[in-house]
């Protein structure tokens, strides 16, 4: 299906240099549109990196990034995420102090168009009802367990419905059936329209998820394609598993 | 009539009607010594009300809070003094001038975070310091300025004016605090890299609030020096740059009535000292700094939070 969609985001020849380590070094791939890709690599291979290139957190040192046809290389993250991108963080990032509603609501202020109040409390109700934290909705956000946390980073990040999402390590410190939950919940995500490119260090959730897998190892990209193809892929093992001395 | 009843119901109706009491009645059965007190320390607690915004809301230790009273201040005194404008007149032109300087100085140091930010303050208030000082034809340097003329006669509405003041950013940080504008301090605060993922654009709100609670600072150092119409450069050294931090922090950061419950304390504390013997004056700082200690380590929440602590444990006494 990801074949006939037309490209939301295109990473051309990007780089991004940290002192003498090329964290990315020269990339380029097209997201389409309503796809899920998965993006692979072993530590280091500059995953995380390329999230904070595409939100504006770090600079590009060179290379493009296109979204919607936009050019948004270097532009400030709350310009980006208000032209429809968000992201969740690797390590859990909400407000702690604040409630879950609270959370929500200062997701959605600078975000939201101007709408009627009906609206909005809809819009907050079925990103609970989407996220299952209608019942913690009134608790303190620090008091949250590490699931709930990592699910109310995902609410705050789709309430105001993006058109890509990126998620980094969604399942990090999560157990079996908690996994099971977000990856089903990746899925819903997809299915509302979003695009989502997600950082998987799990083999089998990124097979099990991504229409498209992308391979990075030390920021440079080793293969792309279907997850079937990638798990045939000799370079690929070769970057996991390591080479196997004759 | 039901909204009537139910305001009759509320304990913080009766607290505001003391209050008001205490401030409408008070002042006219003191003494000089203790309305100038009193007029001090409203004084201090609006530039300290001002930084529990920046402080308490948005999480930034400021110390150059002492600048903006200082910025205020001066455009009062060389407003009427060199260029003949009211009072009235120089107390609309101090909050501008003050805000155009809160935001220039915004641009560099809100860039830098908490240590940082203090100390770049603070440095800030080192500079503006020794430029008072050594501008002596502008500034007067630490001789003064002498014969500011005063927004009123009688001191009594001097202390008015300053409690209208007190009233108003009570109110706008209650109404900011509810706001949006409110919600996004708050996230500042709590993880300023995280904020603009949401499409917040922290700058520009972190600029505007340093800015807007610069000119309200600068507002109250022009009512007081026309009060005292006299300045000098001695009023805004290093030192006291510290002392609507600490107002700030004594009476709770983040609360909007924390300020008036800490000028209360760190400007009162002082006072009560005073009447000391002779032999012990030299230990009066001493005495103030315990002070200061011992609430803070009774209660990080301040001053409100101890008042928290004790209707808590008042209202199980009760129940029981």
């Amino acid at each position: 299906m990801a074949e006939t969609h037309e490209a939301i985001l295109e990473i051309q020849d990007l780089s991004k240099n940290f002192g003498g380590i090329r964290a990315v070094d020269e990339l380029t791939f097209d997201v389409k549109e309503g796809e899920i890709l998965g993006l692979l690599g072993p530590n280091g291979s500059g995953k995380t990196t390329l999230f904070n290139l595409i939100t504006g957190v770090y600079a590009a040192d060179s290379g493009r990034i296109r979204f919607q046809t936009q050019d948004i290389t270097n532009e400030l993250s709350y310009r980006i995420a208000l032209k429809g991108i968000s992201r969740t963080f690797q390590s859990t990032k909400v407000f702690h102090t604040q409630t879950v509603l609270d959370n929500i609501a200062t997701a959605m202020i600078a975000r939201a168009r101007k709408r009627h109040v009906s609206e909005t409390r809809k819009k907050v109700a079925d990103v609970l009802d989407f996220t299952h934290l209608g019942k913690a909705k009134t608790a303190i956000a620090g008091d949250l367990t590490h699931a709930e946390q990592r699910r109310l980073m995902v609410a705050m990040a789709l309430v105001e419905d993006p058109d890509l999402l990126l998620l980094d390590e969604i399942t990090a410190g999560m157990s079996g059936e908690e996994c099971n939950e977000m990856l089903e919940m990746a899925k819903r995500i997809r299915d509302r329209g979003t695009t989502i490119v997600l950082i998987e260090h799990n083999m089998r959730v990124a097979m099990a998820l991504s229409d498209r897998i992308v391979v990075l190892n030390f920021g440079r990209k080793i293969a792309e394609g279907k997850p079937e193809e990638i798990t045939t892929n000799e370079t690929v093992l070769e970057a996991y598993l390591g080479r196997e001395e004759a | 009539m039901d909204f009537m009843l139910d305001l009759l119901k509320k304990k913080s109706t009766y607290v505001f009607l003391a209050a008001t009491i205490f401030v409408v009645v008070v002042p006219h059965f003191s003494s000089p010594y203790v309305l100038r007190l009193m007029i001090t320390m409203a004084s201090g607690i609006i530039a300290a009300m001002c930084l529990n915004v920046v402080l308490g809301y948005m999480g930034y230790p400021s110390l150059c809070q002492n600048v903006f009273y200082a910025v205020g201040a001066y455009t009062m005194a060389l407003a009427t003094l060199r260029l003949g404008v009211s009072p009235w007149t120089a107390l609309i032109l101090s909050p501008i001038v003050t805000f155009i300087i809160g935001y220039l100085a915004a641009i560099p140091f809100l860039k830098l975070r908490s240590m940082f930010f203090a100390i770049g303050t603070l440095a800030f208030t080192g500079v503006v310091s020794a430029i008072l000082v050594n501008l002596p034809k502008i500034t007067g340097a630490d001789a003064g300025l002498r014969g500011i003329p005063r927004l009123v006669k009688n001191d009594i509405n001097f202390f008015y004016l300053e409690i209208a003041l007190i009233l108003v950013i009570l109110v706008l940080t209650v109404l900011m605090s509810r706001s949006f504008w409110g919600k996004i301090l708050i996230a500042i605060r709590e993880d300023e890299d995280l904020a603009p993922h949401f499409g917040i654009n922290t700058t520009r709100y972190k600029r505007m609030t340093f800015a807007a609670t610069s000119a309200l600072t600068g507002m109250a150092g022009a009512i007081f020096f026309s009060y005292q119409t006299y300045i000098s450069s001695n009023y805004f050294t290093i030192g006291s740059s510290f002392t609507a931090l600490a107002v700030a922090v004594v009476g709770g950061g983040g609360t909007a009535l924390g300020p008036i419950f800490g000028g209360l304390v760190v400007v009162g504390a002082p006072e009560v000292f005073r009447g000391m013997t002779a032999g012990m004056t030299l230990w009066r700082p001493s005495f103030v700094g315990a002070v200061l200690v011992l609430v803070i380590l009774l209660s990080p929440g301040g001053v409100v939070g101890i008042s928290q602590k004790l209707m808590g444990y008042l209202k199980k006494r009760g129940a029981n």
